[in-house]
């Protein structure tokens, strides 16, 4: 059910047009760039646009995996069941982080052929993109999933901390980088680069791997919380 | 033996709005009406009993389980929560039985096709919500609380939205229930709805309980509260001049019809009125209460109710 919701309407076919782009120029470099312009590429479009996209698409499919329940008045027959409000906190999650990594796979994948054509260890490449952009996606939609839950005006909010923080602040010194999910996506997918072309969070791949999972369970354990005192 | 709703001492307020105020009651089976004007705190009742919020004050249970802490009431539990909300992109099917199965029902397909069929449904039951008319959103939401045979039925405002020949079916319904030995909890700001359905009623104003009892029982509360009568008759100064001397009146108005009657005891007034007419040789051509839908009704219980509410 949860899995049906987000994919339903025209939403997701809208979100997906956004990574696609994504991929169509990652495809296009692939075919005509020459070696150091792809690795260029690579390094711009895998390190850093990748995650935007993704945390644009998390944040429309995570603020709506309550917010159409709440808007069409379904949240109290959902909530009219012997499940416990936990588990449909996670379900939903679920649902819409699943779709937005699906979503947003085109546009890895493509950055990866950008990649076979650089001198990057290619499985290391692989491994880490994958990676990255599950654990961004996974952590972006757990943030936007209880930003619903607590706001109601949870769009602009998201989107406003997309824009300031994540675009803005985050860009201009480690220290606000360390406290972006974006920049900790990024130092995963720097993995295979011997030397980052591009800005990441101050931190190891494990420990940035690490921080991205433990801002999952947070955000998704409040969600949880959030609608079990909920007043629907 | 615990009653399957028990509410002791509940109070419910947002910010500075009380929405209930000090309701107590415990239900019995069959069938109770729960009858008050729209913004009463009828839908913020159901809300706490089927756990989607917790009281300011007081205590609530449902078959001896808080609704707020245990989910599993849900599967004893039925309830036609306020609105019309469907998922529109289900059929009928596919939410009954989502709902069914939730609430821990085996067969869940089979128990969806046989409430939907109760509900007159089953021929729309595999089309998508999203081209039902209110009648029949409101007909499977109806449904969706019959599907786990539950033993407790909470149902807010469940006949809005129906035509007269759905109403009249679910009003069979929702008897039909109540004589199953099932506690059901229905609400409407509609008295005469509430009448056909239920066999005790509890009147709630500005978040109070003001009455409580068997419908006719209410029916007498009201009559013997205070109310306005229009009378119109051949002699109006006349009356008008007797019925002061009566102590059930407690003030008169000329018009050009007739009289305006203010009455502390509706009762007693309509004893005395024809004996009074008769003695003086009036006629009475019409006696009419003035605003006897349920909003004045409300009205004048909110006095016996004063100091609560918003």
């Amino acid at each position: 059910m949860s899995l049906r919701s987000v994919l339903r309407g025209k939403r997701v076919v809208a979100v997906a047009l956004l990574p696609l782009l994504i991929a169509v120029v990652a495809v296009a470099l692939t075919l005509t760039a020459g070696d150091r312009d792809r690795s260029q590429g690579y390094a711009v479009l895998g390190g850093e646009l990748l995650f935007l996209v993704i945390a644009l698409v998390a944040l429309v499919l995570g603020v709506n995996a309550f917010g159409d329940d709440r808007d069409e008045r379904t949240l109290r027959l959902l909530l009219a069941t012997t499940l416990p409000r936990w588990q449909i906190a996670v379900a939903k999650y679920a649902a819409a982080a699943g779709v937005t990594w699906l979503a947003c796979l085109p546009a890895t994948l493509s950055c990866l052929a950008l990649a076979t054509a650089s001198d990057l260890p290619l499985g290391t490449a692989v491994w880490s993109l994958l990676l990255a952009s599950a654990l961004g996606a996974a952590a972006y939609v757990g943030v936007f999933v209880l930003l619903s839950l607590v706001l109601s005006r949870a769009v602009l909010v998201g989107l406003a901390y997309l824009v300031l923080w994540e675009g803005l602040l985050a860009g201009t010194t480690t220290a606000f980088r360390n406290l972006s999910v974006g920049a900790y996506a990024s130092r995963v997918a720097a993995a295979p680069f011997d030397d980052i072309p591009f800005a990441t969070a101050d931190a190891s791949v494990a420990v940035a791997a690490v921080v991205l999972l433990a801002l999952t369970a947070i955000t998704v354990a409040l969600a949880g919380g959030r609608l079990r005192r909920a007043h629907v | 033996m615990t009653a399957a709703l028990q509410v002791d001492g509940v109070s419910k307020w947002f910010g500075d709005t009380v929405a209930l105020s000090d309701v107590s009651f415990s239900s019995r089976p069959g069938v109770t009406g729960l009858l008050g004007h729209n913004g009463a705190g009828k839908s913020t009742l159901f809300d706490l009993l089927a756990g989607f919020s917790s009281p300011s004050q007081g205590t609530v249970r449902v078959l001896g389980l808080d609704p707020r802490t245990e989910p599993l009431v849900h599967s004893r539990l039925g309830l036609v929560p306020d609105g019309d909300g469907l998922w529109p992109f289900l059929t009928a099917q596919q939410v009954v039985s989502f709902l069914a199965r939730n609430r821990g029902v085996r067969d869940y397909e089979g128990a969806a096709r046989s409430a939907l069929r109760t509900v007159g449904m089953e021929a729309a039951a595999d089309r998508r919500v999203a081209g039902y008319s209110k009648g029949m959103r409101q007909r499977v939401r109806l449904a969706q609380a019959l599907v786990h045979d539950p033993e407790v039925l909470l149902l807010d405002e469940p006949l809005n939205g129906l035509d007269p020949a759905q109403r009249r079916a679910d009003v069979d319904l929702v008897r039909r229930l109540g004589s199953q030995g099932r506690t059901v909890l229905v609400s409407s700001h509609i008295l005469a709805e509430v009448e056909r359905m239920a066999d005790r009623v509890l009147v709630v104003v500005n978040g109070r309980l003001v009455a409580e009892g068997t419908p006719t029982g209410v029916q007498e509360l009201l009559a013997q509260s205070a109310r306005t009568v229009r009378v119109e008759t051949d002699g109006a100064r006349r009356l008008g001049g007797l019925l002061l001397a009566e102590d059930c009146v407690d003030g008169i108005e000329l018009g050009e019809d007739g009289l305006v009657v203010q009455t502390s005891d509706g009762a007693q007034l309509a004893l005395r009125l024809p004996q009074l007419a008769r003695d003086a040789g009036l006629q009475l051509r019409r006696v009419v209460p003035i605003g006897e839908d349920l909003e004045s009704v409300f009205t004048r219980l909110t006095a016996s109710a004063r100091g609560a509410g918003r």
